[in-house]
């Protein structure tokens, strides 16, 4: 065994490690059991605790976060028929069902041990698929630089939005605003209206703090709050026997790979891989007539789906840049606080952090299974937290984060307009994640663009000349135009039988 | 009526006016990024207001079931906390906006003392404490 790895797998059980573990999972399932506050907001939050923290630390917390809130989800979708988080949407179809029928303990079980599969074995993938992907982030100059931070836009923007040109809007946006701050080249400051604190740029953190948490909070506070309906008393056991934990595995196993894969495809995300599971584990379930009235298989499908998403839509976020959804964008940024960047160096110089990191995600995930197994209950009684309440916590919570980071009150400005400007994005229906994405990106794609324009003195060739720069050209136009491919695709396929009827 | 998308349309257009202004200021070098993003803005922008028209949403509404009191009681108190941190002190600021906001939405108030109380104490902790972040000091605390 590598030695770096081996080094990972012991440092991660350093009592610092194991604590911010599972304070930041119990933290993440606490998120997500509450219908409203999604895991980015939380990890969104986090970002700032974690600054003062070892790197190593710091990303265990952020995993964990994670990791406890796709999890958490579940806790309110099965006793409240309330999704905590989009992902958990389809685990509510059966959950609920199990819980009118006095079995939300076992559906709970189900949940937990399906997510700790789903998170485990998707951490495995991380491991073994990892090093060999950042390795080929070493071809990568400046051009290719340039055509990955396009390419990441375009898969975001355009998988992961309704519509494909609000997606695009919503990059575009991002970009516009990635270049406040210092030229790169020239060293001349640009839109900063002589704002000293704008020369490094939009501060990172209180933008997508702004974005995802306050934000948040106006949206809860434009209708009328209601008081929740309290989650479900559990009668059973919070566990499944030998022989339903044998029945459920072989689901777990499928429903594992499609998360994964789902999760390294940048965009596709947690909530299309957890309806994925679900359908899958229908198709092969022997016990059809189960599902929508109460199916473990159902369950399982769907959480260790979404949970396997964790694990999977890290490789792409660390070895290229490219973030797999709004989480992992946000994760980036944690990243980039600590100081490290995604690519190859993560699994040179920062070798030892990055594995203490991935042995820490399994932790997260034993953690995970623990509070989920014998907490679980308890957290499902937060769920039914009044808005009122959560208002000010939420908002609290954002001012602290955004000053903490730097100690200044500006932070908390920006934080505050870009909350606002958050709202409106939500109420016209663009895409905060591909702002948050731009905002990474967009500095990494001028410096690309410069520099290569530099080497080859002003001449645009250099863009299109390397095999590296041509496959990301065409897996950007194949981002872009194929969500027209299968709407047309669609559009004809339904076509044809009103045609032959 | 103007669809939602409409709307957004043309405050695009306002964006992408705005943002050429502030480009013109820059020397050609420093510009070159800026406007490469701006044509994608323009480009992107002519895209959405031609579909915007060609295939109009129903949505016309950007507040179809707005609670207006409300929202504007915890937007401003928003704005006048982060004004007030700075003059009375975090801590003093803190208590006054969420035992305001939660007072405005109706909380009891055994739970609007606690929280309010509970919150303050936890930041005390966790990051003057711990992680040894200096808050804002005001005029009282």
């Amino acid at each position: 065994m590598n030695s770096d790895v081996l080094y990972g797998l012991i440092n991660a059980m350093n009592w610092m490690n194991l604590l911010a573990a599972f304070l930041s999972v119990s933290a993440g399932v606490l998120v997500g059991a509450l219908p409203g506050l999604s895991a980015a907001m939380g990890v969104a939050l986090l970002i700032p605790v974690t600054f003062g923290m070892p790197a190593d630390t710091a990303l265990i917390a952020l995993a964990g976060v994670y990791c406890g809130a796709i999890y958490g989800g579940s806790i309110s979708a099965i006793l409240l028929h309330t999704p905590g988080t989009s992902s958990a949407a389809a685990t509510a179809i059966d959950g609920y069902q199990m819980t009118l029928k006095g079995q939300a303990g076992k559906a709970l079980g189900t949940a937990t041990i399906a997510s700790f599969i789903g998170g485990i074995l998707s951490t495995i993938a991380l491991y073994v698929l990892s090093p060999p992907l950042a390795s080929l982030a070493l071809r990568f100059g400046p051009a290719e630089y340039f055509w990955l931070s396009i390419f990441g836009l375009t898969i975001i923007a355009g998988v992961s939005s309704k519509s494909i040109l609000k997606g695009l809007l919503s990059g575009a946006i991002g970009l516009a605003v990635s270049t406040i701050g210092m030229d790169p080249v020239l060293g001349v400051p640009r839109f900063t209206f002589g704002v000293r604190y704008l020369l490094d740029g939009v501060p990172f953190t209180s933008a997508l703090i702004g974005l995802f948490s306050m934000s948040q909070v106006l949206v809860m506070a434009e209708s009328k709050l209601k008081v929740k309906e309290k989650a479900h008393e559990m009668t059973d056991r919070v566990m499944l026997s030998m022989a339903e934990i044998k029945r459920i595995l072989p689901t777990c196993l499928r429903s594992t790979v499609i998360g994964t894969v789902t999760g390294i495809l940048p965009g596709a995300g947690g909530t299309i891989a957890a309806y994925m599971g679900y359908n899958e584990a229908r198709r092969f379930s022997k016990n059809k007539e189960e599902f929508g009235h109460g199916s473990i298989e159902g369950i399982a499908g769907a959480e260790a789906a979404n949970n396997a998403v964790t694990g999977g839509s890290l490789i792409p976020t660390l070895t290229l840049g490219i973030p797999g959804n709004s989480v992992t964008a946000i994760l980036l940024g944690g990243l980039i606080i600590q100081g490290m960047r995604s690519g190859p160096e993560l699994f040179t110089s920062h070798a030892r952090i990055t594995y203490t990191f991935f042995a820490g995600f399994m932790v997260v995930n034993v953690f995970m299974l623990l509070v989920g197994l014998f907490a679980g209950k308890y957290f499902a009684k937060v769920a039914s937290v009044y808005d009122g309440i959560l208002i000010p916590i939420i908002f609290g919570l954002s001012v602290i984060g955004s000053y903490s980071i730097y100690n200044r009150l500006f932070d908390v400005w920006v934080m505050l307009i870009f909350g606002i400007v958050g709202y409106f994005i939500k109420k016209f229906d663009l895409n905060a994640a591909a702002i948050v994405l731009a905002l990474i990106l967009g500095p990494i794609g001028e410096a690309g663009l410069r520099r290569a324009l530099i080497l080859s003195r002003g001449s645009y060739e250099i863009f299109f000349r390397s095999t590296v720069s041509l496959v990301l050209i065409g897996m950007s136009l194949l981002s872009l135009f194929s969500p027209l491919l299968m709407e047309w695709l669609s559009r004809s396929r339904a076509s044809k039988p009103k045609e032959s009827s | 009526m103007k669809t939602l998308d409409q709307k957004l349309g043309w405050i695009m257009v306002i964006l992408c006016g705005v943002f050429f202004y502030l480009t013109s200021g820059l020397s050609a070098e420093a510009a070159l990024y800026p406007r490469f993003v701006l044509a994608i803005m323009v480009l992107l922008t002519l895209f959405f207001i031609v579909k915007a028209y060609r295939t109009p949403g129903e949505s016309t509404k950007l507040f179809p079931k707005l609670e207006k009191k409300q929202f504007i009681a915890v937007l401003c108190g928003s704005i006048l906390y982060v004004y007030l941190l700075q003059i009375i002190g975090y801590f003093s600021a803190t208590f006054l906006y969420f035992a305001g906001i939660m007072w405005t939405l109706k909380v009891d108030k055994p739970r609007l003392f606690l929280v309010s109380i509970g919150f303050c104490l936890f930041i005390f902790i966790l990051f003057q404490h711990l992680l040894g972040v200096r808050l804002p000091k005001g005029l009282i605390l």
